[in-house]
């Protein structure tokens, strides 16, 4: 059987000052200047590259280069733009990269150096870490992309007060610690704990590494009580020592009414109870 | 407000860091070590490091560990403040409750 060669993500870096593209030394990244160089560049790249465009010129001229190879290899897997493209640009952007970050006008991104490092991480480790991130204050959501350039829409509601009354600033959004934190003017939130809660998927994962915890239902219902901040108190008509009871394995799971009454008090559906 | 720990010079400029933040997950307690795109969770309640993302004292630097154990009993006041609800000492009191 043959080896199997895990290949480089290859990251191609748009109009960027030489020096500073020197002393980033980033793995698996080349620099590409001009308009004549990206197009070179675009008839050779693999689907598989990421873009990541410094100027909005620079933008456009990427879009012009891969539409021209489009029909012949399809989309290509993602473009980072640090300066938003021009609005009629986003269509044609949509059609030739599978995934795009950093697009709409008050999008915030990390800085650079760790942007490049989150990219050429491999998607496992680049997927639990934000690059990108945008507020929208029409919809109190905040959409955050991820290493994969993946995203995810979060409420703002997720983002409590912390214990000292501690506000998050959603109109101060910025991201820090390479992908690990997302700073809301004074107020900081874990990335880990922002993706436990809203993806399912990573929740699974994250489970499944939880080799030296208790599986049981209880545990589960412990966790996730104490993450939505509610105390044993809080599930009536169910007692508080009936809760105490459950979490500690000492009943069989609920079911029938119990059990919609705890998910209910959970703001989960039944079923999702076991996935924290 | 989130906390960060005072690491001595030059750990800092290495890049590492020690943050409780305003937004973690909450069970069990604990404080993160960052270092770059590199993260650990240590549990606040037994010292030890949290699945996942696991590891150990090993891929952490001697002195950031030191500035822990020293620092300790501030890492758990500080948790206790931003997660009044889910005290470093809760399993306890809820068990004898």
């Amino acid at each position: 059987m043959g080896k199997v060669v895990k290949r480089l993500k290859r990251l191609v870096v748009l109009d960027l000052d030489e020096a500073r593209f020197q002393g980033l030394k980033v793995r698996g990244a080349v620099l590409c200047q001009g308009r004549e160089e990206i197009a070179r560049s675009m008839r050779r790249a693999s689907p598989r590259s990421f873009w990541i465009s410094t100027k909005q010129e620079a933008t456009d001229d990427v879009l012009r280069s891969a539409q021209q190879c489009r029909y012949r290899r399809g989309p290509i897997s993602g473009l980072v733009t640090l300066e938003p493209p021009r609005p009629n640009s986003i269509p044609g952007l949509n059609s030739c990269f599978r995934r795009l970050a950093g697009v709409a006008p008050d999008s915030k991104l990390l800085p650079l150096e760790e942007l490049l490092d989150v990219l050429s991480a491999p998607s496992s480790e680049a997927a639990g870490l934000f690059i990108a991130g945008v507020a929208d204050l029409g919809s109190q959501t905040l959409a955050l992309t991820r290493g994969n350039m993946k995203t995810i829409t979060v409420p703002w509601s997720m983002f409590k007060p912390s214990g000292d009354g501690v506000q998050p600033d959603f109109s101060r959004l910025s991201l820090t610690d390479y992908g690990h934190t997302v700073r809301l003017g004074d107020y900081e939130a874990a990335s880990d704990a922002i993706l436990y809660e809203a993806d399912p998927e990573y929740r699974r994962k994250a489970r499944k590494r939880l080799l030296a915890e208790e599986k049981t239902f209880g545990a589960s219902l412990r966790r996730l009580r104490i993450q939505k901040g509610l105390s044993r108190s809080d599930f009536a008509p169910l007692s508080s020592k009936c809760i105490a009871r459950i979490e500690r394995s000492e009943v069989e799971k609920p079911h029938g009414e119990t059990l919609r009454t705890i998910a209910d008090r959970l703001g989960v559906e039944q079923e999702e109870i076991e996935s924290y | 407000m989130a906390f960060s720990l005072e690491l001595p010079s030059p750990l800092g400029a290495e890049g590492w860091k020690a943050k409780i933040r305003d937004k973690e997950r909450l069970e069990p307690p604990h404080v993160t070590i960052l270092h770059k795109r590199k993260e650990w969770r240590l549990g606040l309640r037994d010292g030890a490091f949290l699945v996942p993302p696991g590891g150990d004292w090993n891929d952490i630097d001697e002195r950031v560990r030191v500035t822990i154990e020293a620092n300790w009993q501030r890492l758990c006041e500080e948790w206790d403040r931003a997660y009044p609800t889910n005290r470093v000492s809760a399993v306890e009191e809820e068990n004898d409750g």
